[in-house]
């Protein structure tokens, strides 16, 4: 794997707000939206796939500062038992490393008891994670996940029609109400 | 099994709630034959989705037959006559409706205690059969109503672990639906999140009931307010129709697409305006137009 800082055009020395500066410039330079030729958007695209993980990859290694190099191979350890879907074990090791103050755990404690269908833990625990650690864009994809959901949002919807879907809902649900109680009255069997 | 996964009857087509129907008659009727009068008495419409979704995915083919019936004597009504098609579903609510009232002989006062004693009976017969067919799901529903009546002698204070049980028992009746492994895998996933949408939406409707009456209501003990707790079901009730929708959408299904459409995508989030009790409630308040 390339180096993050040299993704970045930084030095390893350079402070968290250059690194931030850095990403910010970057991003806005590569952004797809920018581009609307569709070579120059695909290759947009892929660079900014890579200075996000660059970002992320400094961004861990330094929150994590030298806990990193003690806990971080256990954490990694427990994210392939989740990808291979040994949840059991992996929740096992979580809970015997119990330390949720540190965001990854939470994320991975997260993602274990959403496995396992326990929404309302996952939920905290995800929502946790991006409060530790609010620049993860892989926590905040699993937490705004869940927060879709919890608006009732759902998935392949036939009968979402897009647009405000706050407001359609409401009308919809108003129009249903009326016509349900119409169906009330004239439904005798 | 509470009666809360209903189709949106203002969605439906006409031809679709007749089809809806005819499998509720037709489980109805297969209960009767093979497991005894008294369960047609208290099947509830949850099974019938399951058996539209067990054909559904399996693509058997039906035949709609126009029968009498007990309850609607001088009608003939439609009804799924190839009851082979049925026999998973109907036994499964066998052991369900026979759980429920051993449940509720365990949780009543004495008299109501004393009447269910005799309804269960009555069951046991039925249940034996059911029994028989398939041990494995019996024994499986066996030890989550067991746990449940832990859980709840606990005071479990969380949802999840509060839901769990029958959950998992939802689960486990909706993969026996497919041979598939991989349909099997997500049935599961989708059958919990029923069973977790159905028990959360049941507390919630029982909020002000059990602390009325001092019953057991994991949403009364994480919240003191009424309008908080129901807050709270309505986001994790959420959560869980997310879920099985995620599920649904990786399910193939070539047929009855549509009823089985509209009563997830429609029937779930719109429960209280399907649900007989909810229903009641809205009855009595006048509606925006």
């Amino acid at each position: 794997m390339t180096d993050p800082y040299k993704v970045l055009g930084i030095s390893p020395q350079a402070s968290d707000e250059e690194v931030k500066t850095a990403y910010r410039k970057l991003s806005q330079q590569y952004h797809p939206d920018h581009h609307t030729d569709s070579v120059m958007e695909e290759i947009a695209t892929q660079k900014m796939t890579e200075i996000n993980e660059a970002y992320d990859q400094i961004m861990n290694m330094r929150r994590s500062g030298s806990s990193y190099q003690s806990s971080g191979s256990s954490y990694t350890d427990i994210r392939s038992m989740i990808e291979s879907g040994n949840y059991t074990a992996a929740d096992n090791v979580l809970e015997q490393n119990r330390n949720d103050g540190n965001a990854e755990w939470n994320f991975l404690k997260g993602t274990v008891c959403l496995s396992r269908g326990w929404l309302n833990d996952a939920y905290t625990y995800f929502d946790k994670a991006v409060k530790l650690d609010p620049a993860n864009r892989e926590y905040q994809a699993a937490y705004s996940q869940m927060q879709s959901k919890r608006n009732g949002q759902m998935y392949g919807n036939p009968y979402n029609t897009g647009g405000n879907a706050n407001n359609t809902a409401n009308t919809l649900c108003n129009l249903c109400q009326c016509l349900i109680c119409a169906d009330c009255l004239c439904d005798c069997f | 099994m509470f009666g809360y996964i209903r189709p949106f009857k203002p969605y439906m087509r006409f031809y679709e709630f007749e089809i809806y129907n005819a499998f509720y008659c037709g489980l109805c009727k297969s209960l009767g034959k093979n497991y005894g009068q008294i369960y047609r008495l208290m099947l509830s419409y949850d099974f019938a989705f399951l058996g539209i979704l067990h054909n559904a995915v399996n693509n058997t083919c039906n035949k709609i037959e126009h029968q009498h019936c007990i309850i609607h004597p001088f009608s003939k009504k439609a009804c799924i006559c190839c009851v082979n098609n049925l026999d998973y579903t109907a036994a499964a609510a066998v052991i369900s409706i026979y759980h429920k009232v051993c449940d509720t002989v365990n949780d009543s006062n004495f008299i109501v205690s004393a009447f269910f004693r005799m309804i269960r009976s009555i069951l046991k017969t039925g249940y034996k059969k059911a029994k028989l067919k398939y041990p494995d799901l019996c024994r499986g529903i066996e030890f989550y109503m067991s746990e449940q009546s832990r859980i709840e002698n606990e005071q479990c204070a969380s949802i999840d672990l509060a839901c769990d049980p029958t959950a998992q028992i939802m689960s486990l009746i909706a993969q026996g639906i497919s041979e598939n492994p991989k349909d099997k895998k997500y049935l599961s996933g989708l059958g919990y999140h029923l069973g977790r949408f159905v028990y959360i939406a049941d507390a919630s409707d029982d909020l002000e009931k059990d602390i009325k009456n001092g019953n057991y209501n994991p949403l009364f003990l994480n919240f003191k307010d009424i309008k908080e707790a129901k807050k709270f079901a309505e986001n994790n009730i959420n959560m869980s129709t997310g879920m099985i929708a995620e599920f649904y959408s990786k399910i193939n299904i070539p047929k009855f697409k549509e009823i089985i459409d509209n009563i997830i995508y429609l029937g779930l989030p719109n429960y209280k305006l399907t649900h007989k009790k909810e229903r009641k409630k809205l009855k009595n308040n006048q509606i925006d137009v």
